[in-house]
């Protein structure tokens, strides 16, 4: 489908390219926000991503996923627009997480219906370290693998992973800090 | 179970943690108004190619109208002299003109 698409809009059919931000806009504002932590900004991502994919698409490889390519530029424009805005990130302390805790917040989490599961994770999102949060939303919210990770972000494989640890461990720290204030 | 693939479990039940958002009309108008902005320049860049060309053949058609023997001062090497003086203006104004700069639309509003 894609593919199709692809060639209209090399073949003149700007509208064509309507199918790609239909399709795509959604998964590449939550890419852009688990980065910059703003909604304007990722909006304004999204929009750069786009104009940006739509004059690069003749150097387009078809044997590529669109989506992996496309994600790339949302994640490489993301992380050149905070690095405009240096952003403080959140001290999330250095203490570990014992399993018995992960599985408290699993527990408790998965009772959440789904808006308020949503709403959780949206806020959980915006206190964790950009590259962090960027990871946790590809591998758990967007279902990709750690190939596709890799390919995405441009880290290594190895990189990918710690950042995955990471963010998870950080994750349950947010979550064990607001579980005090409202959710549980 | 591993809390890992339980984690993975609880949050498959969303695709998007965010509420959507509809961007189409405004990237579609700014690919558009891109899409103006580099026909112009290639029009430019047209007009440009041309113009140069026209300078080019000016400049060698000179070249070889003053190289003649000006031991010859007859009637015609002043027709040529003049002529080729007349030719340098109205290209000079043809090449204004293909730039946009509207002499003539300028100097009506002036006098108005």
């Amino acid at each position: 489908m894609d593919a199709h698409y692809i060639n209209e809009v090399l073949n003149g059919n700007t509208n064509a390219f309507s199918y790609f931000i239909r399709t795509y806009q959604n998964k590449a504002y939550g890419v852009a926000i688990s980065i910059v932590k703003d909604e304007e900004n990722a909006k304004d991502v999204v929009q750069d991503s786009f104009i940006t994919a739509y004059s690069s698409l003749a150097s387009f490889r078809n044997d590529a996923k669109f989506s992996t390519w496309f994600y790339r530029i949302v994640v490489n424009t993301a992380l050149q627009s905070i690095k405009r805005k240096k952003r403080k990130n959140e001290v999330l302390g250095d203490y570990a997480i014992t399993d018995n805790q992960k599985t408290a917040c699993n527990n408790a989490i998965g009772l959440l219906e789904k808006q308020d599961l949503k709403k959780l994770i949206k806020g959980v999102f915006e206190k964790i370290p950009a590259k962090e949060a960027l990871v946790l939303q590809l591998y758990y919210i967007d279902d990709q693998n750690i190939t596709e990770i890799e390919e995405i972000t441009a880290f290594t494989k190895a990189n990918v992973k710690v950042l995955l640890h990471r963010g998870r461990t950080n994750f349950y720290k947010v979550l064990i800090k607001q579980k005090r204030k409202e959710f549980f | 179970m591993d809390n890992n693939d339980r984690l993975k479990e609880v949050l498959e039940k969303i695709d998007n943690v965010n509420a959507s958002i509809d961007l189409e009309d405004v990237v579609m108008k700014a690919i558009r108004e891109q899409e103006s902005v580099n026909n112009r320049i290639a029009s430019y860049k047209a007009k440009g190619y041309k113009a140069l060309t026209v300078s080019v053949i000016l400049t060698m058609t000179l070249g070889i109208l003053f190289s003649l023997s000006s031991n010859v001062h007859s009637i015609e090497h002043y027709i040529i002299t003049y002529s080729s003086i007349i030719l340098v203006l109205i290209i000079l104004f043809i090449q204004l003109e293909m730039g946009r700069t509207k002499i003539f639309d300028n100097h009506k509003n002036i006098t108005i």
